[in-house]
């Protein structure tokens, strides 16, 4: 099926796909695999130059002072170093993995305790091995997530960026967007639907 | 494995990190318990991931990387160290978000009682008017009807329960809004576990309700 979009849904967002975004991620996990494998401060360097400014606008997101927002970025930076090593390719991109140290950060600082994540080590942890399929799959996920997004129409793009990326709770959306609260939950329903069946809808082309 | 699953928003706040301390508690014990859900939230996490990599550029101040490579080499790269072994074996059943937010060491945990068939643990919770509380129920009880002034998250550690929305066991979860009323009844056969974070009191009916919820919160 060729998707026609309309010039009126066009998102504001534009997560491009261009070749140049898809060769940086290349050149991030060779720069994140030399620091795991000889600690090489030149390639932290670098990725500190690409990601180190990003780190910081998503740090001052939810309204934090810079000082904080330092804090943020120096103690993501510390950890991608240290940590460098527990980077695993087949699980996602780097940025991924960039953005939950971060967002890992941003809440531990700001509420000073450390953010409750299932530990994959806990005997409690059930797990399960995903099959061949799903392994492929996981891989283009993330190409059929940048379409599904860029797909969606300008305000459900937004909510979608405001929710799942900034951290914004519905309460605080609802007051940005000048939104009654069940407002905000269906345009968010709706959102991850759209976004669900376009990413189906690439896994079954 | 869980055959009641947390929903898409609350999933999606997770991943954001906009959840509250208990919430996020309850969501990262379930998806310790689910790894359908674990599928979900790393979707989701993925969406945040493309987000950052076309993020607008900040600047950053003079001197910030040097400062990040100070602390690199100034501070000595502890390496976690895992405590397992010494998990009591009836908490190696309980995810380990919850295990950390247990108010004593692990070996002298004391559950207070209420009445012969209830008893539970308060959890630290640095929540305003929201209680994480583990909770421990005898075969058969039948827990009186009641509303929530706030939500109510259930998830089952051990055994079961049953209210008029369905049956559940280890993993699943049950939340019940503020104009949700229900009555749980433990199976028969065992006794059950479960992790309950209220947002605000419980309501139950009767004065044997009135002490019970102010007792419980």
């Amino acid at each position: 099926m060729t998707r026609v979009k309309d010039r009126n849904t066009q998102t504001a967002l534009s997560l491009s796909s261009n070749r140049g975004s898809d060769d940086n991620a290349l050149v991030h996990v060779q720069l994140i695999s030399n620091i795991a494998n000889s600690r090489d401060k030149d390639s932290f360097a670098k990725l500190f130059d690409f990601y180190g400014p990003k780190i910081k606008s998503f740090a001052l997101k939810l309204g934090a002072e810079k000082s904080i927002a330092d804090d943020i970025l120096q103690e993501t930076m510390v950890a991608i170093w240290r940590h460098a090593h527990l980077y695993n390719k087949s699980k996602g991109s780097l940025s991924t993995w960039v953005y939950t140290i971060a967002r890992n950060k941003r809440y531990d600082i700001l509420r000073r305790s450390n953010r409750p994540e299932p530990d994959p080590l806990d005997p409690s942890f059930q797990g399960r091995q995903a099959t061949p399929d799903e392994e492929v799959e996981k891989l283009r996920e993330e190409n059929m997530l940048r379409n599904a997004i860029n797909n969606l129409p300008v305000e459900q793009a937004k909510i979608v960026r405001m929710s799942f990326y900034e951290g914004k709770t519905h309460q605080n959306l609802s007051e940005e967007l000048n939104l009654p609260l069940g407002t905000v939950k269906s345009r968010l329903r709706l959102a991850i639907k759209k976004i669900r069946e376009e990413v189906q809808e690439a896994v079954d082309a | 494995m869980p055959n009641s699953h947390l929903d898409d928003l609350i999933l999606a706040e997770y991943a954001s990190s906009s959840l509250g301390e208990a919430q996020s508690v309850f969501v990262a014990s379930h998806l310790t318990l689910c790894p359908d859900c674990r599928r979900v939230n790393q979707g989701f996490e993925k969406i945040g991931g493309l987000f950052i990599h076309h993020e607008n550029d900040s600047p950053i101040e003079d001197g910030c990387f040097d400062k990040i490579l100070d602390n690199i080499e100034s501070s000595r790269e502890s390496k976690e160290l895992k405590k397992q072994d010494d998990i009591l074996a009836e908490l190696k059943e309980i995810p380990k978000p919850i295990r950390d937010k247990l108010p004593e060491s692990l070996g002298s945990i004391k559950w207070k009682k209420l009445g012969k068939n209830i008893s539970f643990i308060e959890l630290e919770c640095n929540q305003p008017k929201t209680s994480m509380k583990l909770m421990k129920l005898s075969a058969g009880t039948h827990i009186p009807v009641h509303s929530h002034g706030g939500k109510e998250y259930t998830m089952v550690l051990s055994g079961g329960f049953s209210d008029q929305y369905g049956r559940y066991e280890r993993g699943d979860v049950a939340i019940r809004d503020v104009l949700e009323i229900h009555e749980p009844v433990v199976d028969e056969d065992s006794e059950c576990v479960c992790f309950v974070v209220t947002e605000a009191p419980l309501k139950i009916k009767g004065f044997i309700g009135f002490i019970i919820s102010k007792i419980l919160g």
